[in-house]
């Protein structure tokens, strides 16, 4: 489903950049490990040639000025290529940076992380306020296009990390960091929290969705709309379960009572490749292990042990599975 | 015998002929009747029982597990937060439309359990019910939390009683 994520597997312009200018040093390092390597070994096998022959002292003996020039121009060379290995390295790199910096465009959407321990809130923005939408834990991407990224923080100091777009950018908390990424390849990635934030650091992970273009505006759209309503006689005992219950005091499913700020939006949850922020695939049977006790999926996160009884959490499970 | 004893048999034999016997008003014996009918207006007043009601009870309080517990208090921190409860009492409890929750003055009491009630069952003008809305666990976790705000005021308050003599005395040293 996910593929591993990996900066070595580029699917945007800013990682496929970055993945070159890696190979380039890359291929570097192992020329200058190879030659170091090579010359260490050359220098014990002369040795121990010379060794047997010569004086075992050699301090007495005069160097003759042939033997001194050639030294001298081998270091001088080796000198030379290490300074222009630095400088090549040091523009490739130089130009690496300008050319991410530049991936801002005139047609950059905007849509804006924001890192909450242990999950992440996504805003879709819009300049008509009506149309900006919320959601959770899912970063979906227009292939081809370029991407504002706002990344703010809720609380303490996360890092947005998704290897196969880009860079790591630190989210922090009362200040608005931003990237700029263009996805070209559709597939679904892997972003991870690349900055220690508590207890679930590790499972603060997101699904990185690259749609094509079109394919991408159809899904936004239909994010939009409010929650399914749902004729099944368990979903119906479901929804209703979630207002009664302490659900509905922390997250919100638009188009019901449910009106709650503090976790995830769930009004299109179904569609979530996830639960619990890239722990678990959304399946049923793990969505039911999730609500019966997220304390022992997750332990510490802030989702309370709310103890439903067997009627309860079967119906929520029905409710939740039926949120297309 | 004694006379308090003698005084207790005299008021019973009163009151079963009251009870017994009040239509026909024919005591079987007529001078006990009276001698326990002038007892009892000599007395303190009319006694119905020898049973009475014990001392009030002392209260039971449950006791917050979470009281103390730096983790537990932050999450309360957040609960506070995300419930909104710094809308009516402000933010680090200062108060508002709703009182203060800093400060050393409760209405329903100050102990973790009637924070917990209050939270739990609401109170009347204006505190909403909780039940519901939040699980148990979340509700003593706020309770801590409200607790270590009046426990950090009260400490400062401590600590001004404990300088403000001492200024006395400076400032007493000083006229001197």
């Amino acid at each position: 489903m996910m593929q591993v994520q990996s900066a070595l597997d580029p699917a945007g312009a800013g990682s496929a950049s970055i993945a070159s200018l890696w190979w380039f040093m890359f291929a570097i390092g192992t020329v200058v490990f190879i030659g170091v390597m090579v010359a260490t070994a050359w220098a014990f096998v002369r040795h121990r040639r010379a060794t047997p022959a010569a004086e075992p002292l050699a301090f007495d003996k005069r160097v003759d000025d042939a033997d001194d020039k050639r030294a001298s121009r081998v270091v001088g060379i080796a000198a030379a290529t290490t300074v222009a290995i630095l400088i090549v390295t040091f523009a490739l790199s130089l130009g690496t940076s300008r050319a991410n910096a530049r991936l801002a465009t005139e047609d950059g959407a905007e849509i804006e992380i924001v890192g909450v321990q242990w999950w992440w809130e996504v805003r879709y923005l819009d300049s008509l306020p009506s149309r900006v939408v919320r959601t959770a834990n899912e970063l979906h991407l227009p292939a081809g296009r370029s991407v504002r990224l706002k990344l703010r923080s809720r609380d303490v100091i996360h890092s947005f990390w998704a290897p196969n777009l880009h860079g790591k950018m630190d989210m922090i908390p009362g200040r608005e960091n931003t990237i700029w990424v263009r996805a070209d390849r559709p597939g679904t990635y892997r972003a991870q929290c690349a900055e220690f934030c508590g207890l679930q650091h590790t499972r603060m992970a997101m699904a990185v969705v690259i749609h094509e273009a079109p394919e991408y505006d159809a899904w936004l759209e239909s994010l939009r709309a409010p929650a399914r309503i749902q004729s099944d006689s368990l979903a119906i005992a479901g929804a209703a379960a979630f207002v009664r219950l302490p659900c509905a005091a922390c997250h919100m499913i638009r188009g019901t009572d449910a009106l709650g700020q503090a976790g995830p939006d769930l009004t299109h949850f179904a569609r979530r490749l996830t639960i619990a922020a890239g722990e678990l695939p959304n399946t049923p049977a793990n969505l039911s292990a999730w609500l019966a006790n997220p304390q022992a999926i997750k332990p510490g996160n802030h989702m309370p042990n709310v103890s439903l009884s067997p009627a309860d959490l079967s119906a929520l499970v029905a409710y939740l599975s039926g949120l297309q | 015998m004694t006379s308090s004893v003698m005084q207790r048999r005299a008021r019973r034999v009163f009151f079963v002929c009251m009870i017994g016997a009040l239509p026909t008003s024919a005591c079987g014996d007529g001078t006990r009747a009276a001698s326990g009918l002038a007892d009892t207006t000599g007395g303190a007043g009319l006694r119905t029982s020898t049973l009475e009601a014990g001392p009030p009870l002392a209260e039971v309080l449950i006791p917050n597990a979470f009281e103390g517990d730096a983790r537990q208090i932050a999450e309360g921190q957040r609960l506070y937060g995300w419930m909104n409860c710094a809308g009516c009492h402000g933010p680090k409890g200062g108060g508002g439309i709703g009182p203060p929750l800093a400060d050393q003055d409760w209405i329903y009491g100050g102990e973790s359990e009637h924070i917990f009630q209050a939270i739990m069952q609401g109170r009347p003008n204006g505190m909403p019910s909780y039940r519901g809305k939040l699980t148990e666990a979340s509700a003593w976790r706020i309770a801590a939390y409200v607790r270590s705000l009046s426990e950090e005021q009260s400490g400062d308050s401590a600590q001004s009683t404990q300088q403000g003599p001492a200024d006395q005395g400076a400032q007493q040293g000083n006229r001197q």
